[in-house]
């Protein structure tokens, strides 16, 4: 008798264990997604970069195929290109890095991530975070960058870009507002 | 001829003390000069109306009392300064406590937080809340820095550190106060109720920080930079003789926005927000950053977190 007894207990136990197995299996295979979305989840809104860009857009120029360069070379020098000189400090004389290392190679109104995808303007925390890492980090916790709009709801964050001058990332000096003083007069 | 004179005059006082003052004609006196003091109308526009001299303590308004002193505030706003404002009364939030990060690796003393917070906060002028000191690498000490800086910044090996009210939860500048003109408020923001203090300028000596500041003279505000977005406990334009601070601009951030000096920043160096909700930005800040405060020695327990990052 308590032979059946104990049987039925191990039974029992055995079933609902087998259940949380299974109970967990199944949402391990809900959780993990299929494939790994191209927008990842980001806690604020990200302020729009194309609507700034007004002037000297890439394809008022760059607009048929054979106005893209297909070879690596350095940029021309011409009046068009007055600003976009240095690019990366750091990476003034490297002769690999051109145009193309950013920018998708038949259309430069769009971003190109090392995985080949193309990205929008609006988006270029993803091509400045392949190498930036930690700072995206950061700026994914707002310890680096601009959150605007309020403390509580309404917050917008600004991208890489809002700040940073894209073909010259590095912060320059500025002139500071002066000091407030006492007029004269007074 | 000396002695003559103090002859003299030692009769004329003896001759004065004899004709005494009847009782009626002082009272009369008194009375006159009593009513003329209060109720005469308003000469000058800076006269204190007989309701600003009977005004009770804030904590002790009424909704009505607080009502009619907003509306004659207005008034005499647009008298003086010719500006439509409005006066609001935004109370403390339930469980939030503010909490200031500002990450010293980034601000490059541009200062454009000090004329973002004069044109926000109403100031004379000729200071600011904010202080942004100069200071040298390598080294933390006050006294070696300087306001004084001229551009370009940031200048080879020197930093910026950016100096206001610290919002300290332990305040000795509440303490130093002898008629509880200042107290601290349950969000953690230190307020000045301008029209009881009586400038006695205790606070301002009682504070470690230098944040805060006395007008020694109306405060000067061109009118077409006045902000109608005016709080009666923060950036309502003070008067004469009475010391005032920052109060991380309570009339905006009681209602969610951000300080004015930090929107300002474009340098993305100030943070701001709530400290009792883990997933706010200065939470994350103070436990993953080396978070230190100024003049931790004073155990003044400051509001205001620097870190570098």
């Amino acid at each position: 008798m308590q032979m059946i007894k104990i049987c039925t207990m191990l039974m029992i136990v055995l079933i609902i264990i087998s259940c949380l197995f299974f109970n967990t299996f199944l949402h391990a295979q809900e959780d993990t997604p299929a494939t790994v979305s191209s927008q990842e989840e980001l806690p604020n809104e990200i302020i729009k970069r194309t609507p700034k860009i007004e002037m000297y857009r890439c394809d008022e120029c760059h607009d048929s195929e054979e106005s893209f360069n297909s070879k690596i070379r350095p940029m021309a020098k011409d009046k068009d290109h007055e600003s976009i000189t240095t690019f990366h400090p750091e990476k003034k004389d490297d002769p690999n890095f051109w145009c193309n290392n950013c920018h998708a190679s038949k259309n430069y109104n769009k971003l190109i991530l090392q995985s080949e995808e193309k990205i929008s303007f609006n988006e270029s925390y993803r091509l400045c975070g392949q190498c930036h890492g930690p700072t995206l980090k950061d700026w994914k916790n707002n310890i680096h960058g601009k959150v605007v709009g309020g403390w509580l709801n309404n917050k917008k964050q600004h991208s890489c870009t809002s700040c940073h001058n894209a073909h010259d990332p590095k912060m320059k000096q500025v002139d500071p507002i002066p000091e407030p003083t006492r007029s004269k007069k007074s | 001829m000396t002695t003559d004179r103090s002859k003299r005059n030692k009769l004329f006082l003896e001759k004065k003390l004899e004709e005494k003052i009847e009782r009626r004609t002082f009272l009369k006196g008194l009375a006159t000069g009593l009513g003329l003091a209060l109720f005469s109308p308003e000469k000058t526009a800076n006269a204190l109306s007989f309701d600003e001299f009977w005004q009770k303590h804030y904590k002790e308004l009424t909704p009505e009392d607080k009502k009619r002193i907003f509306e004659r505030i207005e008034k005499q706003t647009l008298e003086r300064h010719h500006t439509e404002v409005k006066i609001s009364d935004h109370r403390p939030m339930d469980g939030v406590e503010f909490v200031y990060c500002l990450n010293l690796s980034k601000c490059n003393g541009n200062r454009k937080c000090v004329e973002a917070c004069q044109k926000e906060n109403n100031t004379d002028r000729s200071f600011s809340y904010i202080k942004v000191l100069e200071m040298e690498n390598g080294g933390f000490n006050l006294e070696k820095g300087t306001t004084h800086y001229l551009g370009p910044v940031p200048k080879e090996g020197k930093f910026y550190l950016p100096v206001q009210c610290n919002q300290c939860d332990n305040p000795p500048c509440v303490k130093a106060c002898p008629v509880a003109a200042t107290w601290k408020e349950k969000d953690g923001i230190v307020v000045i109720d301008y029209d009881w203090c009586i400038g006695c300028r205790y606070c301002q000596a009682a504070c470690p920080y230098e944040a805060r500041h006395f007008n020694f003279r109306t405060p000067e505000i061109p009118e077409n930079e006045i902000n109608p977005d005016q709080g009666y406990l923060s950036n309502r334009i003070r008067p004469r003789g009475v010391v005032e601070k920052c109060t991380f601009c309570l009339h905006r951030t009681r209602v969610g926005k951000l300080p004015a000096c930090l929107e300002a920043c474009p340098t993305g160096a100030r943070k701001f927000g709530n400290i009792l909700d883990p997933e706010s930005d200065v939470a994350k800040i103070i436990k993953n950053e080396r978070v230190f405060v100024l003049k931790e020695e004073l155990n003044t327990l400051p509001r205001f977190y620097y870190f570098f990052s």
